[in-house]
């Protein structure tokens, strides 16, 4: 499933890390929007002592999971997450882009039910692609694609350019001592470093399993595209990846 | 087999995405912070009021042992953290949380031996955008064993 692979992939950017805030021996923590579970799993291998509740709004969770891990189908746009006040030691969301009306009032109520001391983690990618030595055109295909998605997400209210302001929100919402951490991810192997090489490589495997959900979600939610008409276009696209050699 | 504009132009961006000329990438955002321990703001009342009595979990104790009362505070390890004085510490306690010999079992942190106050017990005001908080931790907690 893609978002295995992508949890894998930035698992393999990070060196490994699940998180970057000092936690020590945090015994509630909660993942927003976790997805197929796979960071809340390996949050509750790496802290058996801790409960680790995980909601999302889509039940694709699976159900062989650590005892210390709980599921929970709920929305975290609601205002009221059910729990106690300062209930949580660690609040954690990954790639939320496209999720939310407004990604700062998550962060708010994170705010609300993180312990006093505890910490709130939000890793996010930036939706278009960045170049520091000119060799991206400004037509280039996958960069017009992303201004695309932008623009789509933008008319569905569910912004996705946003993990440049999360600082911003973060120190406006309370938090204090807040970091922040960039790291480049390069789109395909072009790299020479061997690890930045492979990395690249996952990354454009990721995209690509993307491309067709991320594309259909929002061509016809928002630009009105028929679904027959999208299978027909990504039929097309299916052939084009064994084209391109890349089944990886 | 016709193809549209729209059609190619989705092939080209599969194809573009593994141009290896082009030096391409994605920034990934960390962002973490950290919630205050302890208020900072020098016109803060810490004195309990009834509203936050009416945010305490029920069940939670918070009982401090009368003859620790008088142990100096240990200095405040963690930055961003006020150490709090005995006597302030003592009027908020008692006044608020008068003991209770029910459920007088601490149940966070077993092994410590004397009770801890643990966060997540402690009344807060009633306002979530309350922009000031007060609370104990390990490191400002005026009743922690100095051995």
């Amino acid at each position: 499933m893609r978002l295995d692979y992508q949890s894998c992939v930035l698992d393999f950017a990070f060196d490994g890390k699940l998180h970057l805030a000092p936690l020590v021996s945090p015994r509630t923590i909660l993942d927003v929007g976790t997805g197929t579970g796979a960071w809340a799993i390996q949050m509750g291998d790496a802290y058996p002592d801790a409960i680790i509740e995980a909601t999302d709004l889509s039940p694709i969770q699976p159900t062989n999971v650590p005892a210390n891990v709980q599921f929970i189908i709920d929305d975290a746009e609601e205002e009221d997450w059910a729990v106690a006040v300062d209930y949580y030691d660690y609040i954690h969301t990954r790639v939320m882009m496209g999720c939310f009306e407004d990604f700062k009032s998550i962060i708010r109520k994170g705010f609300k039910y993180t312990k006093p001391g505890g910490w709130m983690e939000s890793l996010e990618c930036m939706n278009s692609p960045f170049c520091d030595d000119g060799t991206m055109p400004p037509d280039w295909p996958f960069k017009e694609w992303t201004e695309t998605m932008s623009e789509a997400a933008n008319n569905a209210n569910r912004p996705l350019q946003f993990a440049n302001k999360l600082k911003r929100w973060y120190t406006d919402v309370g938090f204090v001592d807040v970091h922040e951490k960039i790291i480049k991810i390069p789109i395909n192997s072009w790299p020479r470093n061997k690890h930045m090489k492979t990395l690249g490589k996952y990354w454009a495997e990721n995209i690509l399993a993307g491309l067709q959900g991320f594309s259909l979600a929002l061509f016809s939610r928002v630009f009105g595209w028929s679904k027959t008409e999208i299978e027909v276009r990504f039929t097309l696209l299916g052939s084009s990846l064994f084209v391109c050699g890349l089944n990886i | 087999m016709g193809l549209t504009y729209n059609q190619i132009y989705l092939v080209k961006i599969r194809k573009s995405i593994t141009d290896h000329n082009v030096h391409a990438y994605t920034k990934v955002y960390t962002v973490w912070g950290r919630k205050p321990d302890v208020s900072t703001s020098p016109t803060e009342d810490i004195t309990p009021t009834a509203s936050h009595k009416s945010h305490q979990i029920p069940g939670t104790i918070i009982r401090p042992h009368p003859e620790h009362l008088a142990v100096q505070a240990p200095p405040a390890v963690a930055e961003d953290t006020i150490e709090l004085s005995t006597e302030r510490a003592e009027d908020l306690i008692m006044s608020s949380h008068p003991v209770s010999d029910a459920g007088s079992e601490v149940t966070d942190r077993p092994s410590t031996p004397i009770p801890t106050i643990h966060p997540a017990d402690i009344p807060l005001p009633s306002s979530p955008e309350a922009p000031t908080k007060f609370t104990f931790t390990e490191t400002t907690n005026p009743w922690r064993m100095s051995v």
